[in-house]
């Protein structure tokens, strides 16, 4: 259902006496890149509800293919927010300091997936030992890819990676240059839907949960928290209607992402997304840098404190039991 | 609408109220009843993630079998936690994803047991810190789910604890906007109505008979407050009714010449009449306050107070009353009827009370009057009595039982034939007859009654009313035997007859007995000459004996003028006179006398102016000296009285010749 000429009215209002009156909001508005991931269903559904105008947000989304690449265009100071896995923000702090997690919006077992070729003569997770592996570096994907092998006795060091983009992850696939590939979603269901013969995914039984996470400018957090704590109540809008309407938070993934409903169906979270700030997601960041550390990806030999990483006061005041962080 | 409509819905709509706020209030704290179970639950949830925490440490640190069974008890216990209820706060699909990692902890835990703990070759190592990590972010990220389940839990159950109250106190709101709703309206539909029925009702009992409400509205009150001023015009023209019947009785009651009064129950005055008011010298504003004791006093009380009562009792009685109140004697005659109520109980009496004081004081008088009278006549030595026209005694005195044996009352209203006997009417009826002819009469006679024999001198005074006709006869008889016995024996004493002036029997007796014996001295002769009236007694009953006895007295005196001075005239008893004529010279002689007597008879007696014809019979016995007895010779004088009678009469005969 479109948003009604009533509510685009109110925030065209709220827009209106933002931009004059100032204060609190932002003069300039803000920038959020958005990967380009059925997990940024929250931001999506928030922008098509105009959401985030009615919270009187000056809000400009841009998109990137992975939650890397929106952490690199905050880093390039092209965007002020971005959405990006675990994994990336993990990898992301061993380079610079200048962000904070806001929030994590999404949490799934099941958004990586690992493809293979079975004309490849892979059958178990051992088959895959020398193969060619398919994977977006730095990304939710390596770590599943990792965890999946050495869960399953397999030293990822006896696999042949080939480092992917998600542009061309299943270009390579069909022009036989990968036996397998760690991928997460949409590209999985694409790479499935192109060769729907030639691939199978490997069952698993959820090797981890990843977390999507809402990351700022560390410039904001303090300066910025009212701006904050209305593009979390925006989510937060957000999140209800997709739990309360998911026919029309459906709609809204297939026209962001100009996917049919065969793929909404294959991606549609069994778990609805829930704003959360855990000790979990310290944990998890803590243990996949160890992960990054021992498996030599990163040059440091210490993981970095966590706690300086994430900004729960917003959330706090959005939704006080939605963070499980001590004070 | 109905108030009955109005109310019916206000009932229902009240239960529906009341229902909805039960159901929304039951509903509402079986949702914080099931907040709280969830609360409980994710803490207990929580609890156990955060002791496997814990233990996936020592096991980590250990990797011996003691802390691998801690390990797995305390997955079997967050296993079981989870299974225990059915989330409302988590979709279950969010229970299902924490069973579902609780699973796979088990997973990752097997594959870290299965390490060799021989083999430390850098591989192992990688996949133990490895699959250690794993656990425990998926533990911590297991934790913190229900952690914050157990947050949302504790907010939920706050929102269905502040629902709770808001909807029970909604429900109070509105169960009380109701009732105040229903009970401004009640006042508005009800009361109010109410009131101005109450209003009228009591204009109406203070006698204001205009009193009207007013109330058009179609409901109840409405239609019963119409009644009401319909039932108040009725009686309002009832009223009007009564009180001109009222004032027609009023009047009706002034014009009665008598008192007339009603008392209720208790013996207090209700209603009097003009003529009662002024019989009792009070204003009715004062009487109709009074008992009947304070009307009538004490004393006079006491004495009607049994008719009083009996009437109230349901007897209608009379009685007269003496009051003792007024100066002068007065008197009344007081008639009482119950006031019998509808349902046949005596309410009280009416009274009709008229002043008899001048009858009964001329009753009084009357009565006193009759009872002189009465008191007179009966000591009076005198029969008195009226006979009616047909006969029948009507009156009589005390004298009456003395002489009749009979008590007068008895008697009065019979003939008199039945009375006093055949024999004694006899006696009485020409007389009778006169006197109701109009004639007084006066005669006497004997009779005999009770076997006494009385001489009674009566006389029958005819009763003439104005028409001349005769109602009766006042009859008065006197005994007068003892005036009669004394009258005769007065003469028998006497020797002049005092009618005639001549010798009387006694005298003669002796004259003759004195002449014989000188006859019989001298030798001389002496004559005897016995005369009688002719037919005297028809002179009587022709005339009176007032009449017979003139004829008496003028016969005597004839009778001297025809003897000689020497010669004894005497009467013996009514029409009989003797001559005794002395020295006779020859026994011739006495016929010439006896002839000269009827001579100087036959000359008409002139009494009370008529020329009466008399004659006598002479019986003549001469006396020659011998030893004849008076009686003898007077015997022999009758004799021949008793020829000349037979002789035709007016003529003389004489013994000697007869004898001869």
């Amino acid at each position: 259902m479109p948003p009604s000429p009533f509510r685009r009215f109110a925030a065209a209002v709220a827009l209106v006496l933002g931009s004059v009156l100032g204060g609190t909001t932002t003069a300039a508005p803000l920038t959020l890149a958005v990967a380009r991931s059925p997990m940024a269903l929250p931001i999506f559904v928030a922008e098509a509800e105009s959401y985030f105008a009615e919270e009187g947000l000056a809000l400009r989304i841009i998109e990137a293919p992975t939650g890397r690449r929106c952490l690199q265009l905050m880093a390039e100071g092209k965007a002020d927010l971005a959405t990006a896995a675990d994994t990336a923000v993990m990898f992301e702090s061993f380079e610079r300091n200048d962000f904070v997690v806001l929030a994590s919006i999404f949490s799934t077992t099941s958004d990586a997936k690992l493809l293979v070729r079975p004309a490849a003569g892979i059958r178990t997770p051992k088959d895959l030992e020398g193969k060619r592996i398919g994977v977006v570096r730095g990304t939710s994907a390596q770590y599943f890819l990792d965890a999946y092998l050495l869960i399953h006795g397999v030293d990822p060091k006896a696999l042949q990676p080939v480092p992917v983009q998600p542009e061309n992850a299943v270009r390579l696939l069909q022009q036989n240059h990968l036996d397998a590939l760690a991928i997460f979603e949409p590209v999985a269901y694409q790479a499935i839907t192109a060769m729907p013969q030639q691939l199978v995914v490997m069952p698993d039984s959820g090797t981890y949960t990843q977390t999507f996470n809402l990351v700022a400018r560390r410039s904001l957090a303090g300066a910025q928290d009212a701006v904050l704590v209305r593009l979390l109540r925006a989510l937060q809008k957000a999140e209800d209607l997709i739990h309360e309407q998911p026919a029309r938070a459906q709609a809204v993934l297939r026209s962001r992402l100009g996917a049919d409903q065969a793929f909404v169906s294959w991606v549609w979270p069994q778990r609805a997304p829930e704003l959360s700030l855990d000790n979990g997601l310290l944990k998890s960041l803590r243990n996949q840098a160890r992960w990054a550390i021992r498996e030599g990806y990163v040059a440091a030999r210490t993981a970095p404190n966590y706690l300086e990483f994430v900004y729960p006061a917003p959330l706090r005041q959005v939704q006080p039991e939605a963070v499980g962080l001590a004070h | 609408m109905k108030i009955r409509t109005q109310l019916l819905a206000a009932a229902l709509i009240a239960l529906v109220v009341g229902l909805a706020a039960c159901v929304s209030i039951w509903h509402a704290a079986a949702q914080e009843d099931a907040a709280e179970q969830q609360q409980q639950q994710a803490q207990a949830v929580a609890r156990e993630l955060s002791g496997l925490l814990a233990l996936t440490h020592d096991f980590a640190r250990e990797r011996d079998p003691q802390s691998e069974q801690q390990w797995r008890q305390r997955q079997t216990a967050v296993s079981l936690a989870l299974t225990a209820h059915d989330s409302v706060v988590l979709d279950s699909t969010e229970i299902r994803a924490l069973r579902d990692g609780a699973a796979r902890l088990t997973l990752l835990f097997d594959r870290l047991a299965d390490l060799p703990p021989a083999d430390e070759s850098a591989l192992v190592a990688r996949r133990r810190e490895l699959l250690v990590d794993q656990l425990l972010t998926d533990t911590q990220g297991m934790a913190d789910s229900a952690y914050r389940w157990a947050r949302e839990a504790s907010l939920m159950r706050s929102e269905s604890e502040l629902r709770h109250k808001r909807i029970t106190l909604l429900a109070m709101a509105l169960l009380m906007l109701l009732i105040a709703g229903q009970a401004a309206l009640g006042f508005r539909r009800v009361l109010a109505p109410l009131r101005a029925l109450s209003v009228a009702t009591e204009a109406l009992e203070r006698g204001d008979l205009g009193a009207r409400i007013g109330n058009t509205r179609s409901d109840e009150l409405g239609s019963l407050s119409r009644r009401f001023d319909a039932m108040a015009q009725a009686l309002s023209e009832r009223t009007t009714q009564l009180e001109a019947a009222e004032r027609r009785i009023r009047a009706i009651a002034d014009n009665v010449p008598a008192g007339v009064v009603h008392v209720d129950g208790e013996q207090r005055l209700q209603f009097a009449n003009a003529e009662f008011c002024r019989s009792m010298g009070l204003p009715i504003e004062r009487l109709l306050s009074l008992s009947m004791r304070e009307l009538l006093g004490e004393q006079d009380y006491e004495r009607s107070r049994g008719p009083i009562e009996a009437a109230l009792r349901g007897q209608a009685v009379s009685f007269e009353s003496a009051p003792t109140r007024f100066s002068r004697p007065r008197y009344f005659y007081n008639q009482l009827v119950p006031d019998l109520g509808a349902d046949g109980r005596v309410a009280g009496a009416y009274a009709l009370v008229q002043d008899i004081t001048e009858r009964k004081l001329a009753e009084m008088e009357q009565a006193a009057a009759k009872r002189r009278l009465r008191d007179i006549t009966d000591s009076l030595p005198a029969l008195i009595s009226y006979i009616g026209s047909d006969e029948r005694l009507q009156f009589a005195n005390g004298t009456f039982k003395t002489w009749m044996g009979l008590e007068p009352a008895q008697c009065i209203g019979k003939p008199l034939i039945e009375i006093i006997g055949p024999e004694l009417y006899a006696q009485r009826k020409p007389y009778l007859d006169q006197a109701l002819r109009g004639e007084r009469v006066s005669f006497e006679l004997e009779s005999t009654a009770l076997e006494v024999h009385r001489h009674l001198k009566n006389e029958y005074i005819p009763d003439v009313q104005k028409d001349g006709s005769v109602a009766g006869i006042y009859a008065l008889s006197s005994d007068v035997t003892a005036m009669k016995l004394v009258e005769q024996h007065l003469a028998q004493l006497a020797r002049i007859d005092t009618l005639t002036g001549l010798p009387n029997r006694r005298e003669f007796d002796e004259r003759l007995a004195a002449a014989m014996s000188r006859a019989r001295r001298s030798r001389r002769l002496l004559a005897l000459l016995f005369l009688d009236l002719d037919r005297f007694k028809q002179i009587n009953d022709t005339f009176g004996h007032a009449v017979g006895d003139e004829v008496l007295k003028i016969f005597g005196h004839r009778l001297l003028t025809c003897v000689r001075e020497t010669d004894t005239v005497a009467r013996l008893a009514g029409d009989e006179f003797m001559v005794v004529l002395e020295g006779l010279n020859t026994p011739a002689e006495p016929q010439l006398v006896a002839g000269k007597i009827i001579e100087a008879m036959s000359r008409p007696f002139d009494i009370e102016d008529r020329a009466m014809t008399v004659s006598t019979s002479i019986g003549i016995a001469v006396y020659e000296g011998n030893a004849e007895t008076p009686e003898a010779l007077t015997a022999r004088a009758d004799g021949a009285l008793y020829e000349a009678k037979r002789a035709g009469r007016n003529t003389y005969r004489d013994a000697e010749a007869l004898t001869a």
